[in-house]
């Protein structure tokens, strides 16, 4: 019943309810004819897992009165996305008074199942509840049927990226640590707040449209703060043009291979301490250091350090870059490269290691969003994109002092922003020089590195690597306890069941009494274990399968808690053995890399 | 002899309303939540059942034509004859919002104030 015609009546206690009447003639009704909100209690009464839901996505909107009932149901911060085609109801529920609007999402589309789902994305791990308007389903089962697909397929598709990250956690740790010798040394990006205030900056990316306009940058050079991502660099200097400044945050082997085999002479290196180890040793001498994530660990690395400077995090090199065009006082601000799209059906720019790589623009392929483009239409952006396009929309409206200008020339269209040709920008911004890398020497000439703190931090890591070795040894007890209790415990049930082939109630009562004993002992180790709280918190990148491990119900098995106490304490033994052999390495290491104090003491005196 | 039969019966009818009320509100319930193929099953096994209780009210509505009206039972009985066309009609239509509906605010209702009637 595609094009069913929604008639409203009054119900028998007073509520609008409603029927839906196919071209046929046929007709059934969508809510209650008697009391809709009753029957909408309890029909989200009989999906308890409502309770606790992250996120929800309903099938079906109806007039809306299991939308309010769910909305009563579940936590206050749980949003909830409401899938409907039939644009009468959707109309209705928009002009009644009284329906809630507030965390509800009312959509027709895929690209909004996408969108919500990926907004959600902290929040899954709460679960996200697939909740069924049956009377709604059939007023279009085939729609249906597609979005309950969408919404399973999307959520398998974040768990994945949810297994990449914790993959990657590890690495993130080890960089943080193979780095830290060049992050104490190098000055933070903080020594650069607003040295080019009011000055015009540009940030180079590496979207397919940057072949429009790359060949006007050498016109920008000592006109603008020419900044450019990680993945933009080869393209430049494959064209004789060289950046003030590079920005660089990401940890894997991927990120290095945009560096490998390049010559970088003049530039300065922004970095986050998580990037490839083997980025900051090729731009010696010239670098600044930025935080932008956090956890426990990079947490306390940062404490001992000191602070280097902040910039806002979004996932994306080029959204670092924006932060810190703010940071050095940059306006107007101007984005070339930056399509956030698949403009022409190609990923990045020539020159670039991913130069040729095409998109597949397959209307199956479920990475991709339609959404607005510059100069008109439509273009398609993959879900990570799409990610950082809103990312970089929130950044433009919190940084609304400064003009940003979109001169891509193509790709998503950026609310936000001004869209004008980098030649517009060029002509009518970039007007007087000013000498931007003789600025960047001398504050980082200025920046004198302080030898206590490299002292501090060895100090701290060799206490800390004895604390973990005392850790290490109480958590083994606690998992032999635990495996005894185990153990005891499955003896005891199968006392229970009569099928032990000894005893009498002498074995059971011995048996019941150790259990007891061992429990107690087990719980007593379990106290000081948890009493060491700061340790545990540091294992955060190291012990991310505890986080990702389900929450025990309430009604759990004494055999359950024990498993879970058995899984849990062993990750954190294993990242406690890993953690406390990376100090101790980080701490010699710290005492043989003097010869970076040395490269920094040689470029203050040259 | 014949009255202990009746009386037999009568009993038997008050039992079972108690049990034809769940029944027929779990029938509800499971078209509710959209659970169609168990709802329908379930409501076939309630019209059943329906169906021998309205022949056990017709009996005793034949022998003593007193007792009906004294308990509440003949107005059971008519709520019986009603309901049944309603649900076959929604039947008919697949319209399980007013399948539920009939169940749960005309039969089980009626059953509820029969047995709230008799105590």
């Amino acid at each position: 019943m595609t094009n069913a015609v929604i008639e409203l009546m009054k119900a028998k206690n007073g509520l609008t309810t409603a029927r839906a009447r196919g071209s046929n003639g046929a007709s059934f009704m969508l809510h209650s004819a008697y009391d809709p909100v009753a029957e909408a209690q309890r029909l989200v009464q009989g999906s308890p897992s409502l309770k606790k839901a992250g996120g929800i996505v309903c099938l079906g909107l109806g007039l809306g009165y299991h939308v309010q009932e769910i909305l009563h149901l579940v936590p206050t911060e749980t949003e909830v996305l409401v899938i409907e085609s039939n644009g009468q109801l959707k109309e209705w529920y928009h002009n009644a008074e009284n329906t809630p609007r507030e965390r509800v999402t009312i959509a027709d589309g895929e690209d909004a199942v996408k969108a919500f789902i990926y907004r959600i994305c902290e929040k899954l791990r709460d679960g996200l509840v697939l909740f069924e308007h049956p009377a709604s389903l059939r007023l279009d089962p085939e729609f249906y049927d597609n979005m309950r697909s969408r919404v399973r397929d999307y959520v398998s598709l974040l768990l994945v990226d949810m297994e990449t990250a914790k993959n990657l956690s590890y690495i993130v740790q080890q960089n943080n640590l193979d780095n830290l010798p060049v992050v104490i040394s190098d000055p933070g990006i903080n020594v650069l707040e607003n040295a080019f205030k009011d000055k015009p900056a540009v940030i180079v990316s590496a979207g397919p449209s940057l072949n429009k306009n790359i060949d006007l940058l050498a016109e920008a050079k000592n006109k603008s703060v020419i900044i450019c991502v990680g993945t933009a660099l080869k393209a430049m200097l494959a064209q004789g043009l060289h950046p003030d400044i590079v920005v660089t945050l990401d940890a894997t082997e991927l990120n290095y291979r945009l560096f490998t085999g390049l010559a970088p002479t003049e530039e300065f290196l922004c970095y986050e301490p998580q990037t490839h180890d083997k980025i900051p040793p090729l731009f010696a001498g010239r670098r600044f250091v930025f935080n932008s994530f956090s956890s426990p660990f990079t947490t306390w690395l940062r404490e001992l350090y000191g602070n280097k400077g902040y910039v806002d995090p979004g996932g994306s090199v080029a959204i670092a870059a924006f932060g810190i065009a703010c940071l050095i006082g940059a306006n107007p601000i101007v984005l070339i490269g930056q399509d956030l799209a698949y403009t022409g059906g190609y990923t990045h720019a020539k020159g670039t290691v991913y130069d040729g790589r095409k998109a597949d623009l397959t209307t199956l392929n479920l990475h991709l969003l339609e959404v607005p483009a510059v100069g008109g239409g439509k273009v398609f952006t993959p879900r990570n994109m799409h990610t950082f396009l809103v990312r970089f929309e929130e950044l433009f409206a919190q940084h609304n002092d400064r003009l940003v200008i979109d001169a891509t020339e193509g790709g998503a269209l950026k609310r936000g922003t001004k869209v004008m040709t980098f030649r517009e920008a060029i002509d009518r911004y970039f007007t007087k020089e000013f000498p931007v890398l003789t600025i960047f020497k001398d504050l980082h000439r200025k920046h004198l590195p302080d030898p206590a703190v490299r002292k501090r931090v060895r100090k701290e890591f060799k206490k800390t690597a004895l604390e973990y070795e005392r850790f290490i040894r109480k958590l083994d007890k606690t998992l032999s306890i635990a495996t005894k209790v185990y153990k005891l415990n499955e003896l005891a049930e199968k006392m229970n069941r009569n099928e032990l082939q000894y005893g009498g109630t002498f074995v059971a009562n011995g048996i019941l009494e150790t259990l007891k004993k061992k429990g107690e002992e087990l719980n007593r180790k379990l106290k000081e274990v948890n009493a060491q709280a700061k340790l545990i918190d540091l294992l955060g990148l190291l012990a991310v399968d505890v986080e990702l491990a389900p929450l025990l119900p309430e009604s759990a098995t004494f055999k359950e808690q024990v498993e879970r106490i058995k899984l849990v304490y062993g990750l954190y033994l294993e990242a406690a053995k890993i953690m406390r052999e990376q100090l101790v390495d980080i701490a010699d290491n710290l005492v043989s890399n003097d010869n970076i104090q040395v490269e920094r003491e040689c470029i203050v005196k040259g | 002899m014949e009255n202990h039969v009746l009386s037999d019966l009568r009993q038997r009818l008050d039992e079972l309303v108690p049990t034809l009320e769940e029944a027929t509100r779990e029938v509800a319930a499971l078209l509710e939540q959209g659970y169609v193929s168990r709802g329908l099953s379930g409501l076939r096994e309630v019209l059943e059942a329906l169906q021998s209780f309205h022949e056990g009210l017709v009996v005793l509505m034949l022998a003593d034509r007193d007792a009906l009206p004294r308990n509440g039972l003949v107005n059971l009985k008519c709520k019986l004859e009603q309901v049944y066309p309603s649900v076959l009609a929604a039947l008919e239509a697949n319209d399980t919002v007013t399948m539920a509906d009939i169940l749960e605010y005309e039969l089980a209702e009626t059953f509820a104030e029969y047995r709230d009637r008799v105590g």
